[in-house]
């Protein structure tokens, strides 16, 4: 009976993979008692095979629906989706093309094509159905998803331009950005939608709470409507950034709270970028400018630039900006209302009405711990070690106050040193010795040294590192270089995050350690230990 | 343009040179043959971890490639492979032993991954609700289980799983390489995978 079993099961797997299918009856019209055993061992081979991903044809060519749609496809007249025929191309951003379509009824849309490397998962569905569910007056509403094509197509309202759109014409008209009374107008609508997606809302989910990040709020997401401004692609950014294919990022750099970099989103992360959008729209300017690892370096610690506003607005959007996603505004809302009003006295009322216990506890620490900061950076500039070169290791970045027992909190601040020497001149001398080619010679991992291939190696340029590997480029990274830190500081990003890094230099020697993606502790030495995941590797200049 | 099996026969062409090389003392062939087993393993390894968020939080691809290739340049300075039936499955076996220790580090009971409280204990709700809070070191210890009860298979079936899932070597071609018959080569990919199937109690992981 075994026998017999494996040959039915042969022939009906011979029979698949030739596209010529058996069915179980016919297979089974002699031995009708195999018939359960059978179905059951064909649904454990077919179980088995979508778990392994596996096609039962050995190089069967694609069906209709599995070969992929190219943009080049896309035209006019086109029905991707029964009853949206396409008219034209409206633009193309980081996550796919964007055209107008006419639905049915023959009303307008904009349908959005995002390139998928894979079908969505269940929870991606499940997810889109959540932003299926989200109607809100200033949420540019999602009209029907569908997979299809290669594609994930997302209908939604057609908008009759950006905001981004507005400050080109006002620019135009050589004003420096959009007037602030129909600004704060958007800005007052952009906030109720955002408030609407970031408290958790028992109308989206079954049976929790649920939220929603944005996470990519930017003038090109802010579509005008009849004069009113909706925001669009609320939501995408989660579902999609493990399934697209051809996204340059998950995030859009200048306008990215710190907090992504780390790996984190906070319940205020919205609230950020929108002040940076503000700073833009308002000003014409962006808070931190420079090149893609100098922005970063900004988000993660400068303090931003908001020259480009008037005087009085500074600090609510100041507290907007801050490092910490606590010490922002609690709402949108609030910090849209503290931009009307004069923003030194709503930040006060607002502050302490708002800030959780813990910190108004700790805030006369902090208070002081500021002034101890100043009076240290101060004692840096003008005291007798001037240009000496660091005096403090890194893991000294956390300060106790001096002889004050328990009554004081340790509070963790950034380094306060500022540059012993100028800068600009030590970044540039330092990027000029560490450009070129360098070959990896050897890796130490939890203890154990390993020689690696002498084909991987490293090319390192500007602020970019390429990593190839036996002649295939694996990655390129941004890095930004500290060489007046101790040891100098090398961070790489990866993805959204940062990988904390320390480099020396010996003559044609490299020797560079790191963390894992997303620790927040950046080695102190060369050396990794059993049990450590810092990983060391050499490289010897090509 | 070439078809699938072309492909892969000129891989396999491809294999047995590095291999000669490698006997005939050239240092580069051994890089050559893992970048082969790497490839393979960025594919298994992005498969396993697209729906465990939390783990890529944790190694980041290129760590686990470093693991690999420290583990492949040991593996190919203690045993030099005779032939690329003998490559592919000692390849085999280091890339199941990177993916289970990778599953054992990070959702055993003292990985990080099992305990890490997503959102750093702030009041958000992430969109992606369901793959977000599945921090669910179960699921990834499935594929941990998947791997060793391959370990476990008959060394005949095992060496075809081998061949036919962790290299992806299509059939037709296996069946030339290990000298089998096609339909022998299916007999014991079938069994494998009924075998597997019933060692898990049908609890795959997703």
């Amino acid at each position: 009976m075994s026998q017999k079993l494996d040959d039915l099961l042969l022939r009906w797997e011979l029979g698949r993979r030739g596209g010529n299918p058996v069915s179980v009856d016919e297979l089974c019209r002699d031995c009708p008692e195999l018939l359960s055993v059978l179905r059951s061992q064909i649904a454990a081979l077919e179980k088995m095979d979508a778990m392994l991903d596996f096609s039962p044809t050995d190089q069967a060519p694609m069906s209709p629906n599995q070969r992929r749609t190219r943009y080049d496809d896309l035209r006019p007249g086109w029905e991707p989706i029964s009853g949206y025929r396409l008219e034209k191309k409206l633009g193309a951003g980081g996550f796919g093309e964007v055209w107008k379509a006419i639905g049915p009824g023959g009303f307008g849309v904009a349908l959005k094509f995002v390139p998928l490397s894979s079908q969505l998962g269940a929870s991606e569905i499940r997810s889109l159905d959540v932003l299926k569910k989200v109607h809100h007056p200033n949420l540019l509403s999602i009209l029907g998803a569908w997979q299809a094509h290669g594609f994930l197509m997302v209908a939604m309202e057609q908008a009759d331009k950006t905001l981004l759109d507005r400050l080109t014409e006002v620019t135009t008209n050589g004003q420096i950005g959009i007037p602030k009374a129909e600004l704060i107008q958007y800005m007052q609508e952009i906030a109720k939608g955002l408030d609407y997606l970031n408290q958790p809302n028992a109308n989206l989910g079954d049976s929790a709470k649920e939220a929603i990040q944005h996470r990519d709020i930017k003038p090109q997401n802010l579509f005008l409507m009849g004069g009113g401004v909706k925001i669009g692609d609320f939501g995408l950014m989660r579902i999609l950034k493990k399934t697209v294919t051809d996204h340059t990022g998950s995030l859009t750099l200048s306008y990215a709270p710190p907090e992504f970099f780390q790996g984190h989103t906070a319940r205020t992360s919205d609230q950020y970028s929108l002040a940076v959008t503000y700073c833009q729209l308002r000003g014409g300017r962006l808070p931190f400018v420079g090149n893609p690892g100098q922005v970063m370096e900004g988000h993660l610690k400068g303090t931003p630039d908001l020259t480009m506003l008037p005087e009085g607005e500074r600090a609510a959007v100041a507290r907007a900006l801050d490092k910490d996603p606590h010490a922002r505004w609690p709402t949108c809302s609030e910090f849209v209302n503290a931009l009307t009003i004069d923003g030194s006295a709503s930040m006060t009322s607002t502050s302490s009405a708002r800030r959780p216990k813990v910190a108004r506890l700790l805030l006369p620490g902090v208070l002081v711990a500021v002034l101890v900061i100043a009076v240290i950076s101060l004692a840096w500039r003008f005291g007798p070690w001037q240009n000496k070169g660091p005096q403090v290791s890194p893991d000294k970045d956390r300060v106790s106050l001096p002889d004050e027992g328990d009554e004081w909190p340790d509070v963790e601040i950034e380094d306060p040193r500022p540059p012993s020497v100028d800068p600009p001149l030590v970044m540039a001398d330092e990027s000029k010795r560490l450009s070129g080619v360098w070959i990896r010679q050897s890796i130490t991992s939890n203890g154990k040294t390993s020689q690696t291939p002498t084909s991987t190696q490293v090319l390192l340029s500007g602020d970019r590192m390429t990593y190839t590997y036996i002649a295939k480029q694996e990655a390129v990274w941004r890095f930004v270089i500290d060489p007046t830190k101790s040891p100098k500081a090398f961070d790489r990003m990866s993805g959204t995050k940062v990988v904390l890094g320390i480099y020396k230099l010996e003559g044609d020697r490299l020797t560079y350690a790191f963390s894992p993606t997303g620790d927040r502790n950046r080695p102190t030495d060369f050396t990794s230990p059993k049990g450590s995941k810092i990983i060391v590797q050499v490289y010897k200049r090509k | 343009m070439l078809s699938g099996t072309q492909m892969v026969e000129s891989q396999t062409t491809r294999l047995q040179s590095y291999i000669d090389r490698l006997k005939a003392g050239d240092a580069k062939a051994k890089d050559e043959l893992i970048s082969c087993a790497c490839d393979r393993l960025q594919r298994l390894t992005r498969k396993m971890l697209k729906s465990y968020p939390g783990v890529a939080r944790w190694e980041q691809t290129d760590d686990i490639f470093q693991n690999a290739v420290i583990r492949l340049c040991r593996a190919l300075n203690d045993t030099a492979p005779e032939s690329v039936k003998h490559f592919l499955n000692l390849a085999a076996l280091h890339i199941r032993r990177e993916l289970i220790d990778l599953a054992r580090h990070h959702y055993g009971p003292q990985g990080p991954g099992a305990h890490h409280d997503t959102g750093a204990g702030q009041a958000e709700t992430p969109i992606a609700v369901a793959s977000e809070t599945t921090m669910d070191p179960g699921k990834l210890a499935q594929w941990s289980e998947f791997h060793k009860q391959v370990e476990a298979l008959p060394a005949e079936e095992r060496e075809v799983f081998n061949i036919l899932w962790y290299h992806g070597i299509p059939q037709s071609e296996a069946a030339t390489l290990l000298n089998l018959s096609e339909r022998t080569l299916q007999r014991r990919w079938q069994s494998a995978r009924l075998k597997i199937f019933q060692a898990m109690n049908g609890t795959l992981p997703e």
